[in-house]
């Protein structure tokens, strides 16, 4: 069918619901959902950090995500800031007066996010060293920051042969 | 008496509408809108924004109670002036952080 | 002797709007967190000019300060104060004919001087004369109100203090419990009270559950004493102290309905027992043909009121630009049944300037037991009051706000409103010479507030 004859064949049935219910499913956009591409890490314990500008936990967790590098980046250990921010001006503005020792990858969309099944701001995932997620919370406290150093450390303690 | 037990059932949909149950695509449609409504209903769990999109949801404009002291000069005012008054709620909204 | 003018005139007033003060408290701590980052003081102040055409005017500094104490609990704290002057409708009827109106409002021993000049607003102090073997008399003034001239009661100055204490506290990622007392004060009326909240979030933080409640416990002195409702306005010194007790409870239901709209929904219902009578204000009873005052009653509310409303806010982001639309349903079981409507939008001008135009539209019916005035010839009622605060009437009020932000945590903004009570001045059936009264002149308010809230 030509699309005019399609379109005319939409218009003569727009009652029949059954059509439109087709049609509907059919334009509903399947998600294609980004990934992060972690291959170059493998072998890496990775901490994925989902933040943004406007998340004030999220400045609080900054410095203490620095002090693990600093601490553990002998023993492989990388942490990736992944901004979700929609205004890319307020993530730069965010960066420049709490500046990241740690590479940032943005994510406007969400859709890292979306894979990442985000389930509150901000969230930790870590990623073992044969790239599989083993630990992942969402929020951030002082209270938990132990809880967190701790699971960094098992997965640290895990060698790949 | 015959009927007195049947007299305060509710009547079914296809005795106080019985011109639109005889359509078949009415009643399928009906059954559709339903069991949408139903699923959306379950603890408003399909409305909202997913975490990372609470960005306009916490700027201050956005709060329910963005500026408390205008809010509780004006319920003064009006109280002092108006014969009525009332609670409201202000929890909830914002980042949604932690 | 002049009545104090009354921004806050009824007692209840000033005490539940402490109690509302509490009630909104846990909100507070949610702007903050969106709004702060690093700060953990914020300071909110304003400066109220309130200024009611030909009536009462008022000044009010307040400041309130919250402080993060960790990142679960923040505590904060508040004083206001008011200065009034001005003056507020006595409730009586206005006349072809002067009228003259007593009140005491100050009790001295027996033979002391007083000089009986005339005080300010136009009224002259009288001595009382004493019971035989009292020992003190009592001074009261008398104001003569002209012909044709709606009585007003001028009043001398007052004051007020409140203050209030809160505590917020997250139990959980998800449950967070919020409790408060306040306390305000004033020349002749007194309110305590207490509140406490707990809120619960859903669906990742999308949906939000919460309950308060409040007590509130006040008490009433006013300068001349608390008259016997509906008895004959006189200069004697009148009844002791009057207590009123009040619970409100609230719970309410906030839903991000999506990226840019946040709804919510609450209920509140209220039960007041005491004494709720405006102890100054007057009913007039009128000639039953001619229709002039023939005697003023002090005025009778019942001891009892229970209240409902329904509030539902909403808030749309349109990407740069802000809407905020409110809609309030309140009925009592005095008869009152009134809507609240109001809308802002805030035209974010630049990341700096915003102007938001403001309008709220009121409109109320009237308490079962309003009169304008009483006939000679009926039975006087129960209860009965001519306060037109309790009558019907609709008042529209028109806004707008200019804002500033100076960094990131600060913000400078001045507020306009001008506000205005239309009720009905010449209701069917007047009798007489209230024909050609106007009974319910309008109500015309202007106020400006200034705010300055800052971090640190």
């Amino acid at each position: 069918m030509r699309l005019d004859q399609g379109l005319n064949y939409v218009r003569r049935h727009n009652n029949d619901w059954r059509l439109m219910a087709l049609i509907t499913l059919f334009l509903c956009p399947v998600v294609q959902a980004a990934d992060l591409d972690l291959t170059a890490y493998r072998g890496k314990v990775v901490y994925v950090d989902f933040w943004a500008s406007w998340c004030a936990p999220c400045k609080q967790s900054f410095p203490w995500l620095a002090n693990l590098v600093r601490e553990y980046a002998s023993q492989d250990f990388v942490v990736i800031g992944v901004n979700v921010d929609k205004d890319h001006g307020r993530a730069k503005r965010f960066l420049n007066e709490t500046p990241a020792d740690f590479a940032i990858v943005y994510d406007p969309k969400g859709e890292i996010a979306t894979t990442y099944k985000v389930a509150g701001m901000p969230s930790g995932v870590l990623i073992d060293r044969t790239g599989h997620v083993r630990f992942q919370h969402a929020g951030f406290s002082e209270k938990q920051k132990g809880l967190y150093e701790e699971q960094l450390q098992t997965l640290l303690a895990e060698k790949i042969h | 008496m015959k009927n007195s037990s049947k007299r305060y059932l509710p009547k079914r949909f296809t005795e106080v509408f019985p011109g639109l149950a005889a359509r078949p695509k009415v009643r399928l449609l009906g059954v559709l809108i339903w069991a949408i409504v139903a699923a959306d209903c379950v603890a408003c769990s399909t409305l909202g924004a997913k975490p990372w999109e609470h960005d306009l949801l916490a700027e201050r404009a956005m709060q329910l109670d963005a500026y408390p002291i205008e809010t509780s000069m004006d319920d003064h005012i009006y109280f002092s002036k108006e014969a009525s008054s009332g609670g409201r709620s202000f929890a909830g909204g914002g980042c949604g952080c932690n | 002797m002049q009545l104090k003018p009354k921004l806050v005139a009824n007692r209840v007033r000033g005490g539940l709007a402490a109690a509302a003060a509490g009630l909104l408290a846990s909100g507070h701590a949610k702007a903050q967190e969106a709004a702060a980052e690093a700060p953990a003081t914020t300071v909110d102040s304003a400066l109220l000019v309130y200024h009611e055409v030909n009536r009462v005017q008022a000044v009010e500094p307040v400041v309130n300060v919250s402080h993060k104490i960790d990142e679960d609990s923040t505590f904060d704290f508040g004083i206001t104060a008011d200065s009034l002057t001005g003056a507020t409708p006595l409730g009586a009827v206005s006349s072809t004919l002067p009228q003259s109106y007593v009140r005491p409002y100050k009790v001295v021993p027996l033979g002391t001087p007083v000089t009986v000049t005339s005080a300010s607003g136009g009224s002259t102090v009288v001595t009382v004369p004493p019971a035989t073997g009292a020992k003190t008399e009592t001074l009261a003034a008398t104001t003569i109100v002209p012909p044709n001239t709606y009585p007003l009661d001028h009043g001398f100055s007052d004051r007020r203090v409140a203050g209030h204490l809160g505590w917020d506290q997250a139990l959980t990622q998800n449950v967070k419990l919020d409790g408060g007392i306040a306390y305000s004060k004033e020349h002749d009326y007194r309110s305590e009270s207490a509140h406490m909240g707990l809120s619960q979030d859903f669906n990742g933080h999308n949906t939000t559950l919460s309950g308060a409640v409040n007590y509130e416990s006040d008490l009433s002195f006013p300068i001349g004493g608390t008259p016997t409702p509906l008895t004959q306005m006189n200069g004697d010194w009148k009844g002791p102290d009057a207590t009123l007790h009040e619970i409100d409870a609230l719970v309410g239901v906030t839903q991000v309905m999506s990226r840019r709209w946040l709804s919510t929904l609450s209920f509140s219902y209220s039960i007041a027992h005491g004494y709720q009578t405006d102890p100054y204000k007057l009913i007039s009873v009128v000639d039953a043909v001619t229709g002039q005052p023939t005697e003023q009653l002090y005025e009778s509310r019942p001891n009892l009121r229970r209240k409902e409303s329904v509030f539902s806010d909403n808030k749309v982001h349109l990407g740069r630009d802000v809407i905020s639309a409110s809609l309030r349903a309140y009925e009592d079981d005095w008869g009152i049944k009134s809507l609240t409507a109001d809308l802002r939008y805030r035209w974010q001008m630049s990341p700096v300037f915003y102007l938001e135009p403001h309008l709220r539209y009121y409109t109320q019916g009237a308490a079962n037991f309003f009169h304008y005035y009483l006939v000679s010839d009926q039975a006087i009622p129960q209860y009965a009051s001519s306060d037109t605060r309790l009558a019907k009437f609709h008042a529209p009020t028109y806004g707008g706000k200019f804002g500033v932000a100076l960094n990131e945590t600060s913000e400078l903004n001045l507020r306009v409103e001008y506000y205005v009570q239309h009720g009905n001045g010449s209701p069917a059936g007047a009798i007489g010479q209230l024909q050609q009264q106007n009974l319910f002149p309008d109500l015309k308010a202007y106020t400006l507030l200034l705010g300055y809230t800052f971090a640190f």
